[in-house]
């Protein structure tokens, strides 16, 4: 077995959309994202990669500052 | 309904109209307390056993109409234990432990409160409001007479005029005035009290809409609460089903916010629904029918000089959550104590501000949970309903799903620690209650061996309870305005004691462990049973600074 490349992780989460409207799209993305919550089983670092994939994208209309 | 709650429901002609030139009637009053639900009620009650005399006017003569609030929390039963009417609450009442949540047709998830042995009262009994509120007005007419209740008499008017608030009073028979030293406003979620001082009321209303409808029905449903996502007879929305006393049922059905509020409450409307939920042939009776909003808001501050605001006049929540009423008598609970105090002379004025230290702190975290719960029912946008329901999806075979199912978290009594009034620990401790918590009950019996609860025996008023095996383990004098009681853990400890000195038997030795009590170790207790300091040791010198800092006399004691 070869090691996988990035390549082939890219077409497994590219294949997760595979046939799937929007909603269902959507669906399966919160159901991966909890399993992958469950797997790192650390809160904090969740919440630091939910910081880290929220960053940079704005609301609309966009937040105020603090 | 029985008749005694509804003979005293009549209005009679107040003094101040029907005496023939009393005037003022009965002169100036210590509390009016503005609004006779269950709230009011406990907080009229509750002074009256501290010896205050009250005034309790409300607009209406009955009591309250459809069941409304029926979830009642063990802290919340243990306070209407100190207040003489849970024994009334819990026979009527339904006892329940479990619930389930249904995603479609599948259990997703259960829970047991497993209630712990040993303590008087159960984790939750469903009762309709208006039976909570017959047996309070009974409990104020038996052996209060400085508690009056006034019906038909509706406040229109406030004013604040330095050391008093003047309120003016419409009855069938016309207006009139009273003057009173301290209003407490426990007039609902559109209190005309808060109108008539103009105060914001700010939170968040969910867009959302709910028909809740009781129903009289001989069911086989279990006593349980059943909650259901997306149930195949609503499809889309969710449903509650929980049995109250008398073979009535709570059915909430969640609508969604297009829905219309005036069409949803007819009956042709309703009845295809429930059926839907029940079966075509199921029999029952429709008791009740309204259609509300999440909305989770309250008042910047509870305290507004000389006028307190309880309950759903001062905070709103969602339901899903029993923290509505719960709340608003856990309000009533803190202040009733302090109110009195500071009306006898024994606490100065600022001990009302921790009223609203401590409530709003316990509102807040009301509003947390049930925001969180209500985002979990309600989803805002695509995002978080992906989510929910990829929760929901993941629950049947997941613990880590199973956890995030949120159909309300129910309501528990929240601590106080880290708050003006109490001392934080000095001392090392191996758990038990710490400053600031909810005093736990345990079972124990008086010397001559007669089962009591030692929730019963600390009553309402400032305890010192002293865990001890020999006469040596109690202090030898307390200061004014503080009573002993000793802990011990057997009938031969307790004939050691000396006499004058309450004693209970720890017959389980639950409360030593509930306390983490040792030979000699102390409790400083509040009035409202909460933990107010605890030492490893008795010292007089820390029991007068915890008790003065609990009593707000010390300006130290407000540095958290």
């Amino acid at each position: 077995m070869s090691t996988p490349t990035p390549d082939d992780l890219y077409e497994h989460l590219v294949r997760l959309h595979d046939g799937l409207d929007t909603e269902a799209s959507l669906f399966v993305s919160q159901r991966l994202i909890l399993l992958l919550c469950e797997r790192i089983g650390d809160p904090d670092a969740v919440r630091d990669l939910i910081a880290e994939a929220r960053r940079g994208v704005e609301l609309l209309p966009p937040p105020a500052k603090p | 309904m029985e008749a005694a709650g509804r003979t005293l429901l009549e209005y009679r002609p107040p003094p101040e109209l029907s005496g023939g030139g009393q005037g003022g009637g009965q002169g100036r009053r210590p509390v009016v307390v503005v609004g006779g639900g269950p709230v009011g009620l406990a907080a009229a009650i509750d002074l009256g056993l501290h010896g205050v005399p009250v005034l309790l006017i409300d607009e209406d003569d009955t009591v309250s109409t459809g069941s409304r609030a029926i979830c009642w929390s063990k802290r919340t039963l243990e306070i209407f234990g100190r207040l003489g009417v849970a024994g009334r609450m819990v026979a009527k009442g339904i006892t329940w432990n479990l619930g389930k949540v249904f995603h479609r047709d599948d259990l997703v998830y259960s829970f047991n409160l497993l209630p712990e042995a040993g303590h008087a009262m159960p984790a939750f009994i469903n009762l309709q409001q208006y039976y909570v509120e017959e047996y309070l007005i009974d409990r104020a007419a038996a052996g209060l007479p400085g508690v009056e209740l006034r019906w038909k008499n509706r406040l229109v008017g406030l004013e604040r005029r330095g050391d008093a608030v003047l309120l003016e009073v419409e009855t069938p028979d016309g207006r009139y005035r009273i003057e009173a030293d301290w209003v407490l406003a426990a007039d609902g979620a559109r209190s005309p009290t808060r109108k008539l001082l103009g105060l914001a009321f700010e939170g968040k209303v969910f867009e959302d809409r709910f028909l809740i409808a009781d129903v009289r029905m001989k069911a086989g449903f279990p006593t349980e609460r059943w909650f259901w996502f997306d149930p195949p007879f609503h499809p889309g929305g969710s449903a509650l089903l929980h049995r109250q006393a008398d073979d009535v049922w709570r059915i909430d059905l969640q609508l969604g916010w297009q829905a219309d509020p005036e069409e949803e409450r007819r009956p042709e409307r309703v009845l295809p629904r429930l059926k839907a939920m029940l079966g075509e042939d199921a029999e029952f009776e429709l008791e009740w029918v309204s259609v509300y909003t999440f909305q989770c808001r309250r008042l910047a501050r509870f305290r507004h000089g000389r006028v307190l605001f309880v309950g759903d006049s001062a905070h709103q929540v969602s339901p899903f959550g029993a923290r509505g009423g719960n709340s608003g008598i856990q309000d009533a609970d803190n202040l009733a104590w302090k109110l009195a105090a500071v009306i006898r002379g024994e606490a100065p004025d600022a001990l009302l501000d921790t009223y609203d230290e401590e409530r709003v702190h316990g509102c807040d975290e009301n509003i947390m949970n049930s925001t969180r719960s209500t985002d979990f029912i309600t989803p805002k946008g695509p995002g978080s309903k992906a989510l929910r329901d990829a929760v929901l999806s993941l629950a049947g075979s997941r613990d880590f799903a199973r956890r995030l199912v949120n159909s309300g978290r129910l309501s528990v009594p929240c601590s106080l620690a880290g708050l003006s009034l109490q001392t934080p620990d000095a001392d090392e401790w191996d758990g038990g209650a710490a400053p600031g918590t909810p005093c736990p009950d345990a079972p124990v019996a008086a010397p001559d061996g007669t089962a009591a609860w030692l929730l019963d025996a600390l009553g309402g008023t400032f305890r010192l309870m002293v865990f001890a095996e020999t006469a040596r383990d109690l202090p030898e004098g307390l200061p004014a305005g503080i009573t002993l009681l000793a802990v011990v853990p057997d009938t031969s400890a307790a004939a050691g004691m000396p006499a004058g000195v309450p004693v209970l038997v720890d017959r389980d030795g639950l409360a030593r462990v509930r306390y983490a009590g040792r030979p000699g170790s102390a409790h400083l207790i509040r009035p409202d049973q909460h933990v107010a300091a605890r030492w490893a040791r008795f010292d007089a010198s820390r029991l007068r600074a915890a008790l003065a800092r609990a009593t707000g006399t010390v300006a130290e004691g407000a540095v958290a």
